[in-house]
């Protein structure tokens, strides 16, 4: 077959697995790993197990810690949100400290029932690293390959190479 | 006429190599953004690790394999082992450099800083103006031969940034964290290894799939050239007769 057809074939497969996986990926995160803000929990009472970030305001952290039992007031840019922490001992909670509390909304009671707590994700990072490290691989073995495809095109066109 | 036993060797066995890199890579990477838990301290930002840490044992590998392959060539004078070298130069700069800029990514969620002369990412730094300096010669001087020669003595030389690369963290009171993985021992978590581990298989034949492709397109490149030089000089002849 015609070596520069195979290169086509070639990456379009790999285009696909990759488009496959970003896909696939962007899809977890957004089921699994997407965030409310205080203000949403609010209004949208949003039902099964979320996770909401928010600043542990000031004066508000109350109970005891250190045992995993804790109240405090989940601040947003424009709301704030009751929360009652039970779960594990968390190293993170303290007052002022961005948080992500995992859990679910009370809409009756109106406080987040939170199991466990988190740091906030740097997913702009994760991805900027992924992207840094990937796409100029990619784009260099692209253009060495057609370009090694097209040097054995010119040399069995001009003769100079036999394949055995 | 025929083309090199070592460029035959490499057209049959390309295809295995860069399937296992497209497969350990497909792997990897879904373990290391969707299969593997975040960090206990760091959070998601873990998650950069198998990106980076891949890419900087790529690169030293990378650096070895062009010391050795110079001894080589200085050795047995072959021309496919110099396009080797030079292929191997090439693409351990970029990984070098591709290192380098993830590491500074991953160094500003976790040190609040994207650089700091700290003695690894300083002699990483030294490893890729080494690097440089080898592509540098070899397109400044004209004659192919020489360049090969000055460039296989500069990259014997550079090696030995390479051990103090590998020990900077343990002699110097760095920001760097020690090494992960070592002969004392593994001090990684279970969940964070098996990505971690896939990862620098899958890039390592990357470069190799990388290096095979790079080789050929200089050799092919050469071959072209010295011919169509022949072809030339018969032209100039057959006129000069006529």
């Amino acid at each position: 077959m015609n070596t520069l057809r195979m290169f086509y074939i070639r990456w379009g497969v790999v285009l696909a697995v990759a488009a496959g996986l970003v896909v696939l990926t962007a899809h977890h995160y957004r089921v699994h790993l997407a965030s409310f803000a205080p203000r949403e929990v609010a209004s949208e009472s949003p039902a099964g197990e979320i996770r909401v970030i928010g600043m542990v305001q000031s004066g508000t952290l109350t109970g005891d810690v250190s045992a995993g039992d804790a109240t405090f007031t989940l601040a947003g840019q424009d709301a704030s949100l009751p929360v009652a922490y039970q779960g594990p001992p968390p190293d993170n909670l303290r007052e002022f400290k961005t948080l992500v509390a995992i859990g679910t909304w009370s809409a009756s009671e109106r406080v987040f029932q939170a199991r466990d707590i988190g740091i906030v994700p740097n997913y702009g990072f994760v991805t900027g690293a992924y992207l840094v490290g990937l796409l100029p691989l990619a784009l260099l073995l692209f253009t060495m390959s057609r370009r090694v495809s097209l040097l054995y095109e010119e040399m069995k066109a001009s003769r100079l190479y036999q394949e055995d | 006429m025929t083309i090199h036993r070592v460029i035959r060797h490499v057209q049959r066995y390309q295809g295995w190599v860069g399937g296992g890199a497209a497969l350990c890579l497909t792997v990897g990477l879904y373990l290391g953004l969707l299969g593997s838990p975040p960090d206990y301290y760091q959070g998601e930002v873990v998650r950069i690790m198998y990106i980076h840490v891949p890419l900087a044992h790529t690169a030293l590998l990378g650096y070895t394999v062009l010391a050795g392959g110079s001894a080589w060539y200085l050795w047995k004078r072959d021309p496919i082992i110099d396009n080797m070298c030079h292929a191997v130069a090439a693409l351990s700069a970029c990984f070098t450099a591709l290192a380098l800029l993830t590491g500074m990514i991953w160094g500003k969620p976790t040190w609040d800083t994207w650089w700091t002369w700290d003695a690894r990412l300083t002699s990483f730094t030294v490893l890729l103006l080494i690097l440089l300096g080898y592509l540098m010669v070899r397109t400044v001087v004209d004659d192919l031969d020489k360049a090969a020669r000055y460039g296989a003595v500069l990259a014997i030389l550079g090696f030995v940034d390479l051990p103090i690369i590998h020990f900077s963290v343990e002699w110097w009171r760095t920001l760097h964290q020690p090494q992960s993985i070592s002969m004392r021992g593994v001090s990684i978590a279970s969940g964070l290894l098996a990505p971690l581990v896939v990862m620098s298989v899958g890039m390592s034949l990357l470069f190799s799939y990388m290096l095979m492709i790079r080789t050929q397109l200089l050799y092919l490149n050469r071959l072209l050239d010295a011919k169509k030089g022949r072809l030339l000089h018969q032209f100039h002849m057959s006129k000069a007769d006529s």
